[in-house]
């Protein structure tokens, strides 16, 4: 089946399986391997990318399914080389070991962060419920989120 | 982990999928949000010929209001009920449910009609459409039903929906005292689904308690009405013993119970019971 | 410190406090996360981590969905400090941090647990500590 799919602004058309997942698409077919598969059952969030700007588990989606979306993966977040404020948070509070839960934490992290700008420590340990981290033990990740939440607030505040 | 191979459609209205329903048969699966059937086919549980895939139909999708009832399309995803300000006023209890299923990933994509007619015996969305009396309308070929909620769940997995059929929305009339309400689960400390879940919606007059609906998910095979619970509050001031009394019935109406390696039954009798009291006496604080 | 919720089993833990000692600290912040992602394997260990086979030997928590690695909201915030006891064996005076948080995490969350239990006179409990088992104690007929 022919599809399309715009990943981090730029078009990908190709003829997939309907089976093809999308994590796949995004990894195999785009190249683009930020985006990491942990668990492949849904449940640890490795695979989190935007789809029309909101976080998904890729690994739970067919490729089908989003034809036409527009999708931004951890490697879409940079503004022309400069890290997005979540990323500097990450780097910042020292928010990642092992980095392989940080593409998909820094995803859902951006999800939380639109819904709710200035989160408590508690709504952050929520907001990343669909996200595993075996090496930090969240402190540090939770203090990225602030950092970035606090971050983005000033620069919002900046360009008034 | 990849799916076995199937043919794929994505008709854009009721007509047309119903149709491919009707010609494909049992060979086919309805996918709309895919966050129960994607893993369910990854794990080859089920190998559809056909995927039809309702996502992109039109008119299924949405929150509206048609005088005193409330329509929520079947693709309607548990984020955009969980971010409703109109259903915050009208409806607290669907908001509280959905903010509670899965996680923010998971809640974009899941749907409500999907949610419910996969009738998991641990998901969050059978015990509020029971606290709701919800009805659910389906479409078949040339026909029209509405189901209630509490015909709705059949048996573990099994919904009263038939395989030519396609749910379109749930209908609900807006509560009496809308803030009155409460949803609360027990989430299986690994996946996040109810170990039990209770929702309870209440009407008080006069400081008693006129009308109560109590829904009750994770128990037993399907999720059900605590009847016997209800019966105990209905006309009686709420005083803390009334309550605690009316709960202890709140598994009355399970016979069978699931049992796993998270919760026996037994366990999951006294959440059921315990729940149920924290529910009603949270639901009343808000009221 | 915790809390158990006597109608459920369910724990929550309130505070948790750890200190350590890494000789010299090269890198604080490095330090700080070694010791919480050990903390939160030792309380996961304690809480929730559980392999469970059936009768047949098959596995029964072989995927993520009954296999609970913590979640944030499950851990709460840990209190960190330490002492510094340079060792002489090398030239930095830094000693290995990486396992530290790990070890003390398990038994101060069991013996927490067991301490706030003391009531309904038990004084041993097999890990991890689930909520049906703390419930089966606070309402077994011995207690
Ligand atoms: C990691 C994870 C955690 C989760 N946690 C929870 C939780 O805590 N609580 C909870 O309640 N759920 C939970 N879920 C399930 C989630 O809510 C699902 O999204 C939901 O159950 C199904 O909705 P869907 O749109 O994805 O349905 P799909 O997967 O697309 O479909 C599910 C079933 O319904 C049928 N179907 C779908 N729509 C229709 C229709 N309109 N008419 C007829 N048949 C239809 C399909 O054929 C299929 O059999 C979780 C899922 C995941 C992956
Ligand atoms: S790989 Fe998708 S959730 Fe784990
Ligand atoms: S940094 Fe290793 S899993 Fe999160």
């Amino acid at each position: 089946m022919r599809i399309s799919i715009s990943i981090n602004g730029v078009k990908h058309d190709a003829d997939v399986e309907p089976r093809l997942l999308l994590v796949h698409f995004i990894r195999d077919l785009a190249g683009l391997t930020g985006t990491h598969i942990g668990c492949e059952t849904s449940i640890c969030g490795a695979c989190t990318v935007l789809m029309d700007g909101k976080p998904v588990k890729c690994c739970a989606i067919l490729a089908v399914q989003a034809d036409g979306s527009e999708i931004t993966t951890i490697e879409g977040l940079a503004d022309e080389g400069r890290l997005h404020p979540i990323q500097e948070g990450f780097w910042e509070c020292h928010g990642l070991q092992c980095g392989y839960c940080t593409p998909g934490m820094i995803m859902s992290a951006y999800g939380l962060l639109q819904e709710n700008p200035d989160p408590t420590e508690d709504e952050i340990r929520h907001g990343l419920e669909g996200n595993l981290c075996r090496c930090t033990g969240y402190q540090h990740i939770v203090d990225a989120v602030r950092h970035a939440s606090r971050q983005m607030a000033a620069k919002a505040v900046k360009a008034g | 982990m990849i799916t076995g191979n199937f043919d794929y459609f994505a008709p854009s209205n009721v007509e047309e999928a119903i149709k491919l329903l009707n010609e494909y048969g049992d060979d086919c699966k309805i996918i709309s949000g895919g966050h129960s059937l994607v893993p369910v086919l990854k794990l080859r549980l089920a190998s559809p010929a056909v995927l039809i895939d309702i996502g992109r139909i039109k008119g299924l999708k949405g929150i509206s209001f048609e005088g005193g009832t409330i329509v929520i399309g079947t693709n309607t995803t548990h984020a955009e009920i969980a971010r409703s300000a109109e259903l915050k006023k009208h409806c607290p209890l669907l908001v509280e449910t959905a903010g509670q299923i899965g996680d923010q990933q998971v809640r974009n994509r899941g749907t409500i009609g999907g949610s419910l007619t996969h009738a998991d015996p641990a998901a969050d969305w059978p015990a509020a459409v029971l606290a709701l009396d919800a009805d659910i309308i389906v479409k078949g070929k040339g026909s029209v039903r509405t189901i209630k909620a509490t015909d709705f769940f059949v048996d573990i997995m099994t919904s009263a929906v038939k395989s030519n059929e396609i749910v379109t929305e749930i209908r609900i009339t807006k509560p009496a005292q809308p803030q009155a309400a409460a949803y609360l689960k027990v989430p299986q400390a690994a996946s996040g689904f109810a170990v039990v879940g209770v929702a309870a919606q209440l009407t008080l007059k006069d400081g008693r308690c006129e009308k109560v609906a109590i829904g009750i998910t994770g128990l037993g095979p399907k999720a059900y009405r605590a009847s016997t619970s209800e019966n105990a509050l209905i006309g009686n001031t709420l005083d803390a013993a009334t309550i605690s009394a009316a709960a202890e019935k709140a598994d009355t109406e399970a016979v069978d119970t699931m049992e796993d390696i998270h919760a026996s039954g037994e366990f999951r009798r006294n959440l059921t019971r315990v729940y149920t009291k924290r529910a009603i006496m949270a639901a009343m604080s808000r009221a | 410190m915790v809390e158990v919720d006597r109608e459920t089993g369910e724990v929550k833990v309130l505070r948790y406090i750890a200190v350590d000692d890494c000789g010299k600290q090269i890198n604080p912040l490095l330090v700080a996360g070694q010791i919480h992602g050990g903390i939160a394997q030792g309380l996961a260990q304690a809480l929730y981590e559980e392999v469970v086979y059936d009768e047949n030997g098959q596995l029964l928590t072989g995927e993520l969905m009954d296999y609970a690695v913590p979640k944030a909201f499950q851990l709460p915030r840990y209190e960190c400090d330490h002492t510094e006891t340079p060792t002489d064996v090398n030239p930095l005076g830094a000693k290995g941090a990486g396992e530290a948080g790990t070890i003390g995490a398990t038994p101060a969350v069991a013996n927490a647990v067991i301490d706030a239990l003391s009531p309904f006179g038990v004084k041993h409990i097999d890990l991890p500590l689930k909520p049906e088992k703390l419930w089966r104690l606070m309402n077994s007929p011995s207690s």
